[in-house]
């Protein structure tokens, strides 16, 4: 009996992940995301144990060299391997981007579903809370929180956090607010089944969607965020590098080396427009109603 | 019909507030306004209306699915209109409820034993029994256990109701509140499933609350029906007496509105058409509910609101000239 249970399990993650692979297979963008994505992860992992590859390595002989077959993406103006700080940059970013988008899925998800599902008092405090978040420019607020902390990567991934919650906050709730009407979950919970178990079991799961997509396009935000930030200079610090903070050295040696400039620039499209290609292709593995092959919305 | 009575009601109420803008005056919407009845056991109540009217809050109020604004029910003698959650606990396998809407009652990400395990688990039962328990309802309802793992989006509407009222079966209800099972089926499945009902009605013993705005059906399926208007309950009777002697005005004009198979009786069918609108069930009238657009209405009419008297043995009409209407 219980193999039957497994094998039963495993014929529906089945069906899921065949719906996934389908959508991937039918949308080449998608296809683009999902490798560009892998060998972005990759590199950013696997980058440290390549010897010889070192980001602070200054040789001052050869500022500003342009991409030859030595150096790839040719040097800075310190005479460092520019395509080393690139793929060392990748792993600061995406290390920002994924762990920012978990701060604020999480601060957003629970303020969310616990402002939608119990409403009343609780809900107007938590969304006024909201509103007070939403209505100070963030960019003031960052300034004032970089002055009190350290400056630094987890002052930085904290701040981001801190500061994009609002808006997932905000779309969760009104997602658990149609999906407690749902007659499914007032039958849990006229058989009495607990308020944290109907909120785990019954209402996040419909709201599993809308959380995949902000979480990719939180991610995809965040990485900009952050480039912003350090494009200001009040992001990465040196000699870390980010690809944020690489686009804002550049900025100073742009006549001469505008390489500097649009090799990271174009990685920061790249990667976010994946993430938010992927954060699509995600539905359909949540979602078992959008069938495979069905165009999302 | 045994004379044993399973719910006893005592002038039910069930407000719903309505929200005003910063704060204007509070008003209510009088969902259930004072409803006197008793459910008894076995028997299928039938609850007919038209939209809007309270059927379903008054349904769903009883089995303290709501809370209760005033009034009392009793189950079995236990009075249960203030129990709190942990009080229900023990009526959890007692008390059951059929949804209308096949589609919203079903959790989409679950499969159908994810869905009949939850009741179970609720109840407690060991792990290792609910799989034989769900295979034995499946098979009840007219459904394979294969079905088992499939997702409520591969069903149609009739099969999906067969999971909600296997889901309601689970725990060896008493009573099963059916919020319109029927109404959002086509008539072909609708027959099936009613006669499913039916037949597991005798099978379990189970007593029935059947809300419907299908005239036909419910003469049909229940043992006694209740004519609802504006929260009130109107009429109540035997069925076969509701339909071949209504006294209420209103329970006069919502069956002649029921659609007659053959021509020629249909067109010697006088349809009595009622005059003016439904009001707003936030202005209900002070007096009769149905006064303003009742053909028999007089002054009294609007001042008092009658109450459910007891015409014939086991049948209640409230109305102030039942009487004369009656002849």
């Amino acid at each position: 009996m219980n193999q039957q249970t497994k094998q039963n399990k495993k014929k529906n993650r089945n069906r899921r992940l065949e719906n996934v692979i389908y959508e991937f297979k039918h949308n080449r963008q998608a296809m683009f995301a999902a490798i560009y994505l892998t060998v972005v992860v990759l590199i950013s992992l696997l980058v440290v144990l390549v010897p010889g590859l070192d980001p602070d390595a200054i040789d001052v002989t050869n500022q500003l060299q342009p991409p030859s077959l030595q150096h790839w993406f040719g040097t800075d103006n310190m005479g460092r391997d520019y395509f080393a700080r690139v793929l060392y940059g990748g792993r600061i970013s995406l290390v920002v981007g994924v762990l920012a988008m978990l701060t604020c899925i999480l601060f957003g998800v629970i303020v969310g579903t616990v402002s939608g599902y119990f409403g009343g008092l609780v809900d107007s405090i938590l969304m006024r809370i909201v509103d007070v978040f939403q209505s100070i420019p963030w960019i003031i607020m960052v300034t004032v929180v970089g002055i009190i902390f350290k400056k630094g990567l987890f002052s930085i991934i904290f701040v981001i956090g801190l500061f994009s919650w609002m808006p997932i906050a905000r779309l969760v709730r009104s997602e658990v607010l149609s999906s407690k009407e749902r007659e499914y979950v007032q039958y849990a919970k006229f058989i009495g089944v607990r308020s944290f178990t109907v909120m785990l079991q019954h209402v996040l799961p419909s709201v599993f969607p809308t959380i995949i997509t902000a979480a990719t396009a939180a991610i995809a935000n965040a990485i900009m965020t952050e480039s912003s930030l350090s494009f200001l200079g009040l992001g990465i610090q040196q000699p870390m590098s980010s690809w944020g903070s690489l686009l804002q050295q550049a900025q100073q040696y742009l006549q001469m080396a505008p390489y500097m400039a649009i090799l990271p620039g174009i990685l920061i499209i790249l990667t976010v427009y994946s993430f938010n290609k992927l954060g699509d292709v995600l539905r359909v593995f949540v979602e078992p109603r959008v069938q495979a092959g069905e165009s999302d919305g | 019909m045994s004379a044993e009575k399973m719910f006893e009601i005592t002038d039910l109420k069930k407000y719903f507030p309505v929200k005003r803008f910063l704060g204007g005056k509070k008003q209510f919407v009088k969902a259930v306004d004072g409803i006197t009845m008793d459910i008894y056991q076995g028997e299928t109540f039938g609850l007919v209306g038209e939209s809007g009217c309270g059927k379903s809050t008054l349904g769903r109020t009883m089995i303290r699915m709501y809370d209760v604004t005033g009034g009392t029910v009793k189950y079995k003698g236990t009075d249960i209109t203030h129990a709190t959650p942990k009080d229900m606990a023990q009526f959890q396998n007692k008390l059951q409820i059929i949804f209308q809407d096949p589609y919203s009652s079903l959790n989409p990400f679950w499969n159908v034993e994810e869905i009949l395990n939850e009741p179970l688990k609720q109840i407690g039962m060991p792990a290792g029994e609910r799989r034989d328990r769900i295979e034995y309802l499946l098979n009840k309802v007219g459904m394979k256990p294969d079905d088992m793992v499939k997702f409520p989006y591969e069903f149609s509407g009739g099969q999906r109701q067969r999971i909600g009222i296997a889901r309601a079966l689970t725990v060896n209800p008493e009573f099963i509140m059916c919020d319109e099972p029927i109404a959002a089926l086509d008539c072909s499945i609708q027959a099936q499933v009613v006669n499913m009902l039916e037949d597991l009605q005798h099978e379990m013993g189970l007593t029935y609350l059947f809300v419907s705005h299908d005239l036909s059906m419910m003469r049909y399926i229940s043992t006694r029906i209740g004519v609802m208007y504006l929260g009130n309950l109107v009429e109540l009777t035997e069925s076969d007496t509701l339909y071949e002697h209504p006294i209420h005005p209103y329970t006069r004009a919502l069956l002649s509105a029921r659609p007659v198979a053959d021509p020629k009786r249909a067109r010697a069918n006088r349809r009595i058409k009622l005059v003016g609108e439904l009001p707003s069930p936030l202005k209900v009238p002070s007096g009769c509910p149905f006064a303003p657009r009742c053909p028999f209405a007089v002054e009294a009419c609007s001042a008092e609101r009658p109450k459910l008297r007891e015409l014939a043995a086991g049948h209640f009409v409230a109305c102030h000239r039942a009487e004369e209407i009656g002849e």
